[in-house]
């Protein structure tokens, strides 16, 4: 069983220590990715999506810290382990694509030269073997011209072109698995798209995995096998894509999907906010905003709970399965 | 022609206008300065007939006008007059002593950049560690310590205690053969003679004042490194590197690569800085440049000495920001001329 799992995420714990008190961003996250999959993370702005992604990757920067939990991939622990050992492991195992392309690449250096340093940093290379490398992940991500953009700099991109450069680098070496936190936010709609179409693709292709952060739910019904809604750090409904989106059985999950505006439809905004994160809530963090909350929830924290294999809510009054689901 | 080069080409070609405000400055600064240079030449109890003749002669009767055209046209032909005191051309004392002030300026700000960085650097990577915390004590105590102080201390310690170094009489030994002068400069005249043995004794001669001066000067720059360290390593952009898995040594280079431009702004700017306020440390070491000897003139009231100084280092620190605005323009892919 281990075998298949490429990704074992088990009670996660992300802190940041701050003036105001110790600010619990990432409170106990478990989930599993295996070969193919592809993972979506949900949840509102603030719901400590990205300091879980940056946990896994051994990037959280102080102020933050990972207080607790294991990060095992290809069953090698990652959480611990010194940033020389880590290093072998990113970039060449584990990609990871960040927010903002123009962010994430230097603006300095030529785009030739950042590749030559990403190679470098997994194998030996000369100079040339460096360029022929990065030509051809550039025409794998679908840039027509990789010699011109391999001579230029970052600023003389469009985003879209950063962002698919961004990925070549991030995969020049065939991890196995990809983390992508809001790839393409910062992306026009139609590019978005036409990102997320590539990547997927790539990934789908060599039977690799991926984790991939955002706060559309649009984009996870269009690209993830499986999703992992979070809320105030915690995760509160697992399953496959189908599942939780045609019988969601947290009401936040409820809440998220009828958030989305479909065509014709007002959006119907989630109201309240996230709870206090320093001092986190005893009961269920989301009682204070729950149409079903009881006086138990606000006692008692509901823990994550599997119905089916692969599929668990964290709440004491879940909402019922539809019928063709409970039966299968 | 490159885009660069047009852009450098522009810069050029600005510098005679600025060139120019820097004389008019300085013309004006020494007009408007209070004394009468009459009275400070020919004395307190001059007659009034010496002093009417010494005006006749530093040409103080004619207009203001007249005297500024007069003062341009010498400048061009690169007089800068004669001092009050001394009768000594300006012009010929500066070409004497620049180079040896150049000799302490020059290498003490390669110290301190080097020294700044390599401090600067640890500071901002190890900002939450001992050795970060020890470094910003290191940098507000030598912030804390006037360079003359250091100079003092170094002296003291280093060559009347140890006596390690030659003692701080000057650039050369009293046995010190002296080449053969030329152009007045006994550094320049030591290199056109290509005489390795005196620039060996002013080289003995210059490393303390370019240590304290230097490690002073480093404060600045280990202070403005730390901060854009800082500051870079908290960027998407080394988020993004250490993602690709790039050794930590690559991680660092890309975090300094961000705080290129500042330390070159510094290094311009600490450059206008030491030429203007070498002084100090020229005076504990008895070291023959501009620094002491525009002091002494700036106490003496000595108005052409004032005059040239201000517009030689003007004009220095001018070349120097048209080179900074070059070279930044050159190391930085963003920056479109
Ligand atoms: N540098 C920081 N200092 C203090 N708190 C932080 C810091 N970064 C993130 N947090 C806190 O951690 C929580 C989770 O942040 P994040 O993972 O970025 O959320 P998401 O990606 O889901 O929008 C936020 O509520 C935020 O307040
Ligand atoms: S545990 Fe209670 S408060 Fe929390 S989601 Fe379920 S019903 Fe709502
Ligand atoms: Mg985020």
């Amino acid at each position: 069983m281990t075998e298949s799992r490429i990704l074992q995420v088990e009670a996660l714990r992300v802190a940041f220590e701050t003036r105001q008190g110790t600010v619990h961003a990432v409170n106990g996250v478990d989930f599993d990715v295996r070969p193919g999959d592809v993972l979506g993370i949900v949840g509102e702005s603030g719901c400590g999506k990205s300091a879980t992604l940056r946990a896994i990757a051994g990037l959280t920067q102080p102020p933050g810290e990972v207080t607790g939990g294991s990060v095992r991939f290809a069953d090698r622990e990652l959480v611990g382990l010194s940033r020389r050992s880590l290093r072998q492991v990113l970039g060449k195992d584990i990609g990871f694509i960040s927010q903002s392309p123009f962010g994430a690449l230097n603006p300095i250096l030529s785009i030739e030269a950042q590749f030559r340093n990403v190679i470098r940093a997994h194998r030996r290379a000369t100079k040339r073997e460096c360029r022929e490398i990065a030509l051809r992940a550039l025409t794998d991500v679908g840039i027509a011209g990789p010699d011109r953009v391999l001579g230029g700099y970052a600023h003389q991109l469009s985003g879209g072109m950063a962002q698919r450069v961004v990925i070549a680098m991030a995969m020049v070496h065939d991890p196995r698995l990809l983390l992508a936190d809001e790839p393409t936010t910062a992306l026009d709609v139609t590019v978005q798209r036409q990102i997320l179409d590539l990547v997927t693709g790539l990934i789908a292709e060599a039977g690799r995995s991926m984790v991939l952060v955002t706060h559309d739910l649009s984009v996870v019904a269009q690209y993830c096998t499986r999703v992992l809604v979070m809320y105030a750090g915690r995760p509160v409904e697992e399953g496959t894509v189908r599942q939780v989106f045609k019988s969601p059985r947290h009401p936040y999950t409820q809440a998220l999907l009828a958030a989305v505006p479909r065509v014709g439809e007002e959006i119907r905004g989630l109201s309240g906010g996230l709870p206090d994160l320093i001092d986190y809530p005893v009961g269920c963090p989301y009682a204070e905003r729950c149409p079903r909350a009881t006086a138990l929830c606000a006692e008692e924290m509901p823990a994550m709970a599997s119905c089916v294999p692969g599929r668990a809510a964290a709440c004491h009054h879940p909402l019922e399965e539809v019928a063709s689901y409970a039966a299968s | 022609m490159s885009p660069l080069a047009r852009y450098a080409l522009k810069r050029i070609l600005l510098l005679p206008v600025m060139l120019f405000l820097v004389a008019t400055f300085a013309f004006l600064l020494v007009t408007v300065l209070p004394g009468d240079p009459a009275t400070l030449i020919a004395g307190d109890f001059a007659s009034k007939d010496a002093l009417a003749k010494v005006r006749a002669d530093l040409g103080l009767d004619q207009s203001l006008w007249h005297q500024y055209t007069s003062y341009l046209g010498s400048l061009l032909h690169g007089d800068l007059g004669e001092s009050f005191f001394t009768g000594s051309s300006v012009t010929d004392e500066m070409a004497r002593r620049l180079p040896s002030s150049m000799v302490i300026i020059v290498p003490s700000l390669l110290v301190a950049v080097l020294l700044g960085t390599a401090i600067g650097t640890l500071g901002g990577y190890y900002r939450r560690k001992p050795v970060g915390r020890s470094t910003s004590v290191l940098i507000s105590g030598i912030q804390g310590v006037p360079p003359f102080f250091l100079a003092i201390v170094l002296i003291d310690l280093l060559v009347f205690e140890l006596r390690i170094f030659p003692t701080p009489t000057g650039m050369l030994y009293a046995s010190t053969q002296r080449p053969p002068e030329r152009t007045g400069s006994v550094v320049v005249d030591a290199f056109l003679a290509q005489d390795w043995g005196v620039l060996g004794d002013v080289a003995a001669h210059a490393i303390l004042p370019v240590a304290s001066t230097g490690i002073f000067l480093a404060s600045y720059f280990a202070k403005t490194v730390r901060t854009s360290v800082t500051q870079a390593l908290s960027t998407p952009q080394i988020e993004f590197a250490r993602g690709c898995g790039l050794p930590e040594r690559q991680v660092v280079r890309y975090a300094l690569l961000t705080s290129r431009t500042s330390v070159l702004t510094y290094i311009a700017i600490l450059f206008g800085v030491m030429l203007g306020a070498s002084a100090i440390v020229e005076v504990v070491f008895s070291w023959p440049g501009i620094g002491g000897w525009a002091l002494d003139g700036v106490l003496k009231g000595d108005l052409p000495v004032i005059q040239g100084f201000v517009v030689v280092t003007g004009l220095i620190v001018i070349v120097a920001y048209v080179v900074l605005d070059v070279l930044v323009a050159a190391l930085d892919p963003r920056i479109s001329y």
